[in-house]
């Protein structure tokens, strides 16, 4: 036994940068390339491009938090899809056609009141996948690989009919873990409207985007996702 | 929406499931459920209903179809006798513009009986927490909820007539600047030209679509309706009732553009369950204004395309039989194509891709099999910021730091938020120290000893919104306790500066910045330095091919509760013989803590005549109240006394 010396010891890393970079290791074995995105976001690439269009519906189901002043149309992205737009979009600009696959970890924001399971700023990661041919059974062994190497290969998925504007079909996807079916988040084939928002022509996809800080929560049994952004170091230390 | 079981059950010959199991059928067919609610003698299911599906969904009529859709099953439609129609006085429509007004349709009744609802109108509203208002608005609501079209009733001889004819003449027209309106709920509304109105020729009836006016209000003594069942713009609806913050379900059944043919059935049931409550009621002719008639819509298909979509082999029989359940009618077509006739209130399947779901669903997503995406060739690139941002972590975890992640708002800064959450997050932070100031550093010096450091070392890497848009910044910072024996927390900071600058290149130095003597407070010192990632990473060439960095293990496979109770320090110091392993006195002292230990640790040893001294610092906490110094002393008596029985220890 050594004496108690911290400053020989290893600093830890955050829960849900160990998570992005497990993810980023788990997806690299299937050729997905990290890609990135900024946090304002313009009204186009959060809504317009992910076909929803203004005054829809549709944008009631994210709360977003606008920039002063609102005419600007400036926002804090309320989910990490609108890198695949940002991304297909450089990739025709440098003349590179699908296939596409990208994995987008990312900080995300929701104007909602915060509480133990809801926090207004979290991260989400956002898989996508374009070439010829893409089909939902392709989503379903991704997500299934995913999950089984993150949380165990114990676990089982299934998907649920939903909405969300981008892609169609639109799914809630499941995990399973122990006996209790957890909601993971959204997924599904990438919008027609999606592709021709950045002018591509000819392909299909599929597209995901589980919340991370949820992830995390369920995979280490933390109670209060405001733990996360406590700076708390009985916190961070534990990982 | 919520909804009512036995409505429910009256679109159905044969007994439902029980609510549970309609709730797990809706769930897998089409909706989520938000929860199911016994009510009396009724069972309330909340179903969500997304916007997709709230054109046909947001009544019991909708939710009773995909349910006999999943089921296979039929629904029943309510047999109600319709009145017959005969010449009433005169009722003229008058839409200004089409594009606000798709259809109107107006209609006289005369000679009713304003009265309280019969039981079971009563118990179907307030069954859904609707409350019962009288026999006519309660038959616009009842209709409104069964089938998702909003409806309304004037007072007949509240509606002005044109002077010269004696014709009652409905207009739909923008407002005028400096009308205003009291609505039903006595509210005085200013109108602008954003705002659509019913009017008659002496002003508003009502804000379109929105909320009914006080002036023509249905009460006791009415006796004549002019009865109204429209389509209006489901934009201007919805920028309306935003502006105007009235959002009533009409408005909410407005926006999602219920189908304008729904317009004709309602009118037609409104009447009928009218003619059910006022038997001697007297119905005039409807007077039907629809300048924007709506198509219908075919969707040609390939079921082969479906079945790929999907990944599952499906034949053309089950996918038939999948969209006749919804109503659709299929009809071949050469090569192997089918032709989709797409009922008139299913506005929201326009696409391939929506039969696809539509398939998909009803035949069972279970069904769709797992299947990975071949192997792509070249090997995925590696993304230079996320790269260097890693090598940084990697380069700090090694060196130390932990790190941590916090808000992203702030209570000052350039970039301002419309509508924040709190005063204090009015604005996105300006830079990462802020926060590790006033939160992560000081913080953590009270939390040391449960930490088992001797000082704070955290770093946080994120983004920042200076005035010109966003920044990916870094804070390394450091706390330590005032007479830290190695170095101050300005010379530790310094330190990591410039080993960081060695490591990452020459533009470090203008990329960072070092805040020396943060907080100068009698128990701690402590030191912050800032970097510019973005400007750093500019300077650096791109990533490796290979990913090469390399994180600590997680330390844990499980989170262990933090206690938010106070803790207490005692150290213990004592002479063994030189033979004595630290483990043994380690586990003694453990067994002899308990549970209430966190933290147990040799901090000291040394040689001395012979003898080996440990010291042992132990941290209690309870998880569940505040210990007090006397339980600390009790169990660290009998640690002393196991220690000198098991080990010969003198306790120094």
């Amino acid at each position: 036994m050594t004496l108690e010396n911290t400053e020989i010891d290893k600093g830890h890393i955050h829960p849900i940068s160990r998570a992005i970079f497990e993810i980023r290791g788990i997806f690299a074995d299937l050729g997905f390339e990290i890609a990135l995105g900024p946090e304002i976001e313009s009204e186009r690439y959060n809504f317009d491009a992910l076909n929803v269009p203004p005054d829809h519906p549709a944008r009631d189901m994210q709360d977003t938090f606008w920039l002063k002043p609102k005419n600007a149309g400036n926002l804090l992205r309320t989910h990490t899809s609108p890198v695949q737009v940002r991304y297909m979009e450089a990739q025709l600009k440098a003349g590179i056609q699908p296939p596409y696959r990208i994995i987008a970890p990312g900080k995300v924001f929701r104007n909602e009141a915060t509480d133990a399971t809801h926090e207004a700023e979290f991260f989400q990661v956002e898989g996508l996948y374009v070439d010829k041919n893409v089909s939902l059974a392709q989503l379903k062994g991704t997500l299934l690989f995913f999950f089984q190497k993150f949380l165990g290969n114990k676990i089982d998925i299934r998907f649920r009919p939903s909405f969300f504007p981008f892609v169609e079909p639109a799914l809630e996807v499941d995990v399973k873990m122990g006996n209790r079916w957890l909601e993971m988040g959204g997924a599904g084939m990438v919008h027609p409207n999606v592709f021709s928002a950045v002018g591509l022509k000819g392909y299909t996809g599929f597209a995901f985007g589980p919340g991370l800080d949820r992830l995390v929560m369920v995979k280490y049994g933390v109670p209060d996702v405001r733990l996360f952004y406590s700076g708390d170091l009985r916190f961070v230390g534990q990982f | 929406m919520i909804i009512s079981y036995e409505w429910l059950q009256t679109y159905f010959k044969k007994k439902l499931p029980s609510p549970e199991k309609v709730a797990e059928i809706l769930t897998f067919a089409v909706f989520e459920i938000e929860s199911v609610e016994k009510k009396g003698n009724d069972t309330l299911i909340d179903v969500k209903v997304l916007p997709d599906r709230a054109h046909y969904a947001l009544c019991h009529r909708g939710i009773a179809r995909e349910l006999a859709a999943a089921l296979g099953a039929e629904i029943v439609l309510p047999q109600k006798r319709v009145p017959d129609s005969e010449k009433l006085a005169p009722l003229t429509i008058r839409i200004e513009d089409k594009k606000d007004c798709r259809r109107f349709m107006g209609r006289r009744v005369s000679g009713v009986l304003v009265a309280e609802s019969p039981r079971w109108l009563r118990e179907r509203l307030e069954a859904i927490g609707q409350r019962s208002i009288n026999n006519i608005v309660d038959a616009a609501n009842f209709v409104m909820f069964d089938i998702g079209q909003p409806l309304h009733a004037f007072d007949a001889e509240k509606v002005a007539a044109s002077d010269k004819k004696q014709e009652t003449r409905i207009m739909i027209r923008r407002a005028k600047k400096g009308e205003k309106i009291i609505t039903l709920d006595d509210r005085e509304v200013a109108l602008d030209s954003d705002t659509l109105l019913v009017a008659d020729d002496e002003g508003p009836l009502g804000i379109a679509g929105v909320k009914g006016g006080k002036r023509a209000a249905v009460g006791h003594t009415t006796q004549n309706l002019i009865l109204e069942a429209a389509h209006f713009d489901p934009t201007l609806i919805r920028r309306t009732s935003t502006r105007l913050e009235l959002r009533t379900d009409a408005s909410k059944r407005f926006e999602n553009e219920p189908a304008p043919e729904l317009v004709a059935v309602a009118m037609k049931e409104f009447s009928a369950l009218i003619a059910e409550l006022c038997p001697d009621a007297r119905f005039g002719e409807i007077v039907d204004e629809y300048p924007a008639p709506q198509t219908k819509r075919t969707i040609v298909i390939r079921a082969e395309d479906v079945s790929e979509k999907l990944g599952i082999a499906v034949s053309a029989k089950e996918m038939v039989n999948a969209l006749e359940r919804l109503g659709i009618e299929v009809a071949p077509e050469k090569n192997g194509r089918l032709a989709l006739q797409i009922p008139p209130e299913r506005l929201d399947l326009t696409i391939p891709e929506d039969i696809a779901e539509e398939v998909g669903r009803l035949i069972g997503y279970e069904k769709v099999p797992a299947v990975l995406p071949s192997k792509l060739s070249p090997e995925p690139r590696i993304n230079k910021q996320f790269y260097w941002e890693w090598k940084i972590r990697e380069f700090l975890t090694n060196e130390g730091f932990s790190e941590v992640m916090t808000s992203s708002f702030a209570k000052k800064g350039k970039v301002g938020i419309e509508k924040p959450l709190a005063e204090d997050k009015s604005f996105l932070r300006e830079d990462l120290r802020q926060n590790m100031l006033n939160a992560a550093l000081a913080k953590n010096v009270f939390y040391l000893p449960l930490i088992g450091t001797s000082r704070v070392k955290i770093f946080e890497i994120g983004k920042i919104f200076p005035e010109s848009g966003e920044q990916t910044s870094l804070c390394v910072g450091v706390a330590q306790p005032k007479g830290f024996k190695e170095e101050t927390a300005d010379e530790t900071i310094e330190r990591f500066r410039k080993s960081l600058v060695s490591k990452f290149g020459d533009s470090a130095p203008t990329a960072c910045k070092v805040f020396k003597g943060e907080i100068a407070s009698p128990n701690f010192d402590i030191a912050t330095f800032v970097v510019n990632l973005d400007f750093l990473f500019a300077a650096l060439g791109d990533a490796p091919r290979q990913w090469d960095i390399k994180i600590p293990p997680a330390k844990t496979g499980i989170y262990k509760h933090i206690s938010p109770f106070p803790f207490i320090v005692r150290d213990i110091a004592f002479f063994v013989s030189p033979e004595m392993q630290p483990e043994d006195a380690h586990r003694c002292i453990e067994k002899e803590t308990g549970s209430l230990a966190q933290r147990v640790s040799l901090f000291d040893r040394f040689e001395k005549n012979g003898k080996t001294s440990f010291a042992f610092r132990v941290v209690f906490q309870a998880d569940d109240r505040t210990l007090t110094d006397e339980e600390a002393n009790t169990i660290m008596e009998k640690v002393s006394k196991a220690l000198a029985k098991k080990f010969k220890a003198e306790i120094r």
